[in-house]
């Protein structure tokens, strides 16, 4: 049986057990510089489908996964001022499986980086992790986005990867040419980023 | 109804077309062929304002209103349909989103189950899967389902003027004729309707034959003529043509 559980930080130090299957309905964010560490226990499975739509966001949220855990993390980042914003998973044991998805809108025409980070342990076997990050630039923004996967185990699998997109030409045209005006194409096109 | 007047147009301050001279009345299917690199895609974009093209000299009328200068949207919802020679696919965007959305911004929607109905009915015709209005804009589709799904979005905004840019290229033998098919159709049920064309292939002419033939070669059209002019091009090819202007 699972439980629902928002996660807010309200310190700068926040440690969080997952001590059963958890889904997270939402999130709570400060506004100072944070680190929260997620610790998902063995055989815990921890959802998480969340859009979150803040400003000036700026810390770290580790998340450390034990044995046959399951990490599922869904997140669509709504920006507006500037952020840094750190995602990071820890894989220590084994038999894990991680999925990480997380789309960036900057909502203005401030900055923000968002740097992730996926981790799978020396000695640690059979574990899968894959996350995806996905950027769509819609004003004249700058998005900086950091991937990094540092795999040390041999018997892992892993991959990640980032695109980060804007409004094309040939996409506003196709959508214009059916008699949608340039905002409304716009929107359709950021709600199928949202979407899909 | 459509009518463009000695239109030059170029990009980056690079000649693309010159002298083009065109007018399309109702009913009329007109083929535009020649070479590659002749010009006839850019012509059929720069008719719908596509970005970067510039129009340096010459109009573009419809229905007696200037449409030169107009936006791509603004085009359109004049009755103006451009299916391109790519489809562009949109991610994350189903075509029926699409098609509610063009059609509430013209203030055409109906309700869902006319709407559904009328899908499955179009769907049936153009032997596409009834699933395909959910899928995503031209994603994951072969050259063939792209150009079926733009006729789908086409039957629903009702143009008067239709624009193809080689609807034939990825189509299968079976496809040409249901597609040639469709575009008959639509055009004997809008008295209103005509169609320009951009096509080499045979087969399509064949199906959907050009009342007028347009021989484009080196940026403007050098003969004007029926449907003989299309088989003299097929027989002949364009070599015999070069040197000869209208």
């Amino acid at each position: 049986m699972s439980k629902e559980e928002i996660i807010k930080i309200e310190k700068e130090n926040t440690e969080l057990n997952i001590l059963q299957d958890t889904i997270i309905t939402g999130w709570y964010f400060p506004k100072f510089p944070f680190v929260c560490n997620i610790n998902i226990s063995p055989n815990v499975k921890l959802f998480c489908k969340s859009l979150i739509e803040e400003n000036n966001i700026n810390g770290t949220i580790n998340i450390y996964s034990s044995n046959n855990s399951e990490l599922n993390l869904s997140l669509i980042l709504k920006l507006y001022g500037n952020n840094e914003l750190e995602i990071a998973n820890y894989i220590e044991e084994n038999q894990n499986v991680s999925q990480i998805n997380i789309k960036v809108l900057q909502m203005d025409s401030k900055k923000s980086t968002i740097k992730t980070v996926g981790v799978i342990k020396k000695n640690t076997k059979d574990n899968d992790f894959t996350e995806k990050v996905k950027v769509l630039n819609i004003k004249e923004e700058k998005i900086k986005c950091m991937p990094e996967l540092i795999v040390l185990s041999n018997e892992a699998t892993a991959n990640h990867s980032v695109t980060m997109k804007t409004f094309t030409d040939e996409e506003l045209f196709y959508l214009e040419s059916k008699g949608l005006n340039k905002l409304l194409a716009k929107k359709i096109i950021v709600e199928g980023f949202l979407n899909n | 109804m459509f009518k463009i007047t000695n239109l030059n147009v170029l990009i980056k301050n690079k000649e693309l077309l010159n002298n083009i001279n065109l007018e399309i009345k109702e009913q009329e299917v007109h083929a535009i062929m020649g070479p590659n690199g002749a010009g006839k895609s850019t012509l059929l974009k720069a008719i719908m304002s596509y970005p970067g093209l510039q129009k340096s000299i010459g109009k573009i009328e419809y229905e007696n209103q200037d449409i030169t200068n107009k936006l791509p949207n603004e085009i359109a919802n004049l009755g103006i349909y451009y299916l391109a020679q790519n489809p562009m696919a949109i991610e994350g965007v189903t075509t029926s989103e699409l098609i509610r959305t063009a059609l509430q911004e013209k203030g055409k929607w109906k309700d869902i189950f006319t709407f559904n109905k009328e899908c499955n009915k179009i769907c049936e015709i153009l032997e596409i899967p009834k699933d395909f209005i959910h899928r995503e804009i031209n994603v994951s589709m072969s050259g063939g389902e792209k150009k079926k799904q733009e006729l789908l979005i086409m039957h629903f905004l009702e143009p008067k003027l239709i624009i193809l840019d080689e609807i034939d290229s990825g189509l299968d033998v079976d496809a040409v004729k249901i597609v040639a098919n469709f575009l008959k159709e639509y055009l004997k049920e809008h008295e209103d309707c005509s169609i320009l064309l951009v096509s080499h292939q045979p087969l399509l002419l064949k199906y959907l034959e050009p009342t007028h033939v347009h021989l484009l070669i080196n940026k403007t059209f050098i003969k004007n003529g029926d449907k003989k002019l299309k088989d003299e091009i097929l027989e002949n090819g364009f070599q015999k043509f070069n040197g000869t202007m209208l």
